[in-house]
């Protein structure tokens, strides 16, 4: 039985058809990547599936809890935001709270668990991603890169059965990506379902077991990094890589 | 002249005996208005039903009216209104009075101001408390709060700081509060030297003021913690 699945999923925003009927599956500790240019509606379907934005219609099911977009209780939504985590294009720390208070309030909150055990968890989470030292610091202390692995670990602190990434790297100096990247990879390497938004098309290649293109609300094309990156069977997955792979090429000019 | 500090200082101590009341007079609608200030915000950001419309009335008499007349329509029009149900409420104190005016009027400003500042804070933290799994009022109490507090601190100071200058007013109803107990030492002296008295009077609420303020700066030196940062 796949972790996540979504079953025509349709959103409509600004009169616009964001969403127009998205299928998606995603095994048990695989790693999803969705690709697509700016505006596809990647950030919206993510918003989707823990509800942060619900669809209009469609069924989300997350580790065997099925919710309806159309009609959902706010307790069923509750239960599905605890089976998720949510890693953010800018972070989304808590500015008025320590690194440690950031990744120690969910469980305390949340699950109700001790205060010293929060924080014993949320050290072994700091250590693995070389930040015990910045326990005590506020979020506006640290550079983006160890913001957005703090927000790793937040997510991680709560053991949820999916992480989504909105584009974790992008708001990130190009010299800070790596170490995102690399703690990325450790994630993935535990065996937690993860759905990942982004534009790292050598992540994609190195960790993903699935790589989904979306264009226009729909899913294009799906397949393996190998199919769809470098062997795309439709014309617009083929100028979407292209384009991006010039801008690297750009860059690297 | 040369008498004019003497009187000034003998009529100290005739004035402080009313300050709790001033106090009660400001830390009354201080305490209501965190509730009713907080209720009226939270219904007045969410969805237009009746109850918008009606708290966004209430909102607007007692913003957009003189909280003097305020203060004379309640204490001429409160008793009539309970005359109605057949209760007698011309024995109470005027004190109280103005603390029901107050309390109304106050928690207009405050929800104004709470409202102000819930609008500033960041979307995005109040999702990400949800992305942790967070029900409503858990993002309320640990997100949403803490943050619109901060925010709102600067504007809550000078409203306070108008709160205890208000109570001045409550004398014109007969409260009797410091400047209603400088009223009437003035009237005992006939009118005699009563800059002298005024000025014991102002010298009470500046020192009562000094004392917010002080309250203040340090509600804001704690909040804004995460601000000062060590980079
Ligand atoms: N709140 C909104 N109101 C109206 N339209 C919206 C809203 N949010 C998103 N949209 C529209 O929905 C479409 C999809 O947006 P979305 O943010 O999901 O794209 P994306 O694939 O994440 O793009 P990007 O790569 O730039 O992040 C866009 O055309 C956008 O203009
Ligand atoms: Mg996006």
């Amino acid at each position: 039985m796949p972790m996540v699945e979504l079953k025509q999923i349709k959103k409509r925003l600004g009169g616009e058809d964001v969403l127009n009927g998205v299928d998606l599956s995603v095994g048990e500790g695989d790693v999803v990547v969705i690709l697509g240019p700016s505006g596809s509606g990647k950030t919206t379907l993510l918003r989707t599936i823990n509800f942060l934005n619900p669809a209009d219609s469609g069924t989300v099911t997350v580790g065997g809890l099925t919710v309806d977009s159309a009609k959902h209780h706010h307790k069923e939504v509750l239960a599905l935001r605890r089976k998720t985590g949510m890693v953010f294009q800018n972070y989304g720390l808590f500015k008025n709270k320590t690194v440690l208070r950031n990744i120690t309030e969910g469980l305390t909150v949340v699950r109700k668990i001790k205060k010293e055990e929060a924080e014993k968890r949320a050290y072994e989470l700091l250590e693995k991603v070389n930040l015990a030292d910045k326990a005590g610091a506020y979020p506006a202390e640290l550079s983006g890169g160890q913001q957005q692995r703090v927000g790793i670990c937040r997510a991680l602190a709560l053991s949820p059965e999916v992480i989504l990434f909105d584009e974790p790297t992008s708001a990130l100096d190009p010299e800070l990506v790596g170490e995102v990247l690399k703690t990325m990879k450790a994630v993935a390497l535990t065996g937690i379902t993860m759905i990942v938004v982004t534009h790292e098309i050598s992540f994609a290649r190195e960790v993903a077991d699935k790589v989904v293109y979306m264009e226009g609300g729909v899913i294009v094309e799906e397949g393996t990094p190998r199919e769809v990156i470098d062997h795309p069977k439709d014309e617009r997955t083929l100028r979407f890589l292209r384009s991006i792979l010039e801008d690297s090429m750009d860059y690297m000019i | 002249m040369w008498q004019g500090h003497e009187l000034f200082l003998s009529s100290l101590p005739k004035l402080v005996p009313y300050i709790p009341v001033t106090l009660l007079c400001f830390l009354a609608p201080t305490a209501v208005s965190l509730v009713l200030g907080t209720l009226i915000c939270r219904i007045r950001v969410g969805r237009k039903n009746a109850l918008y419309y009606i708290t966004s009335l209430f909102v607007s008499f007692f913003r957009g009216t003189p909280g003097l007349v305020q203060i004379f329509l309640f204490f001429f029009g409160l008793p009539k209104v309970f005359e109605l149900f057949g209760v007698n409420i011309n024995g109470w104190d005027a004190v109280v009075f103005y603390i029901i005016a107050t309390c109304c009027n106050f928690s207009s400003f405050v929800s104004e101001a709470l409202r102000g500042a819930y609008e500033a804070v960041d979307k995005g933290q109040i999702e990400a408390g949800y992305s942790i799994g967070y029900t409503r009022f858990q993002c309320f109490y640990h997100v949403i709060a803490p943050q619109t507090l901060q925010i709102a601190l600067p504007n809550l100071k000078n409203l306070e700081i108008d709160l205890l200058k208000g109570v001045a007013t409550a004398y014109v109803i007969g409260a009797i509060d410091v400047m209603g107990a400088a009223q009437r030492i003035i009237s005992q002296h006939r009118g005699y030297g009563q800059i002298w008295i005024l000025l014991a009077a102002a010298a009470l609420y500046f020192v009562m003021n000094v004392v917010i303020e002080a309250v203040f700066n340090f509600l804001t030196y704690i909040c804004n913690r995460h601000e000062r940062v060590r980079i």
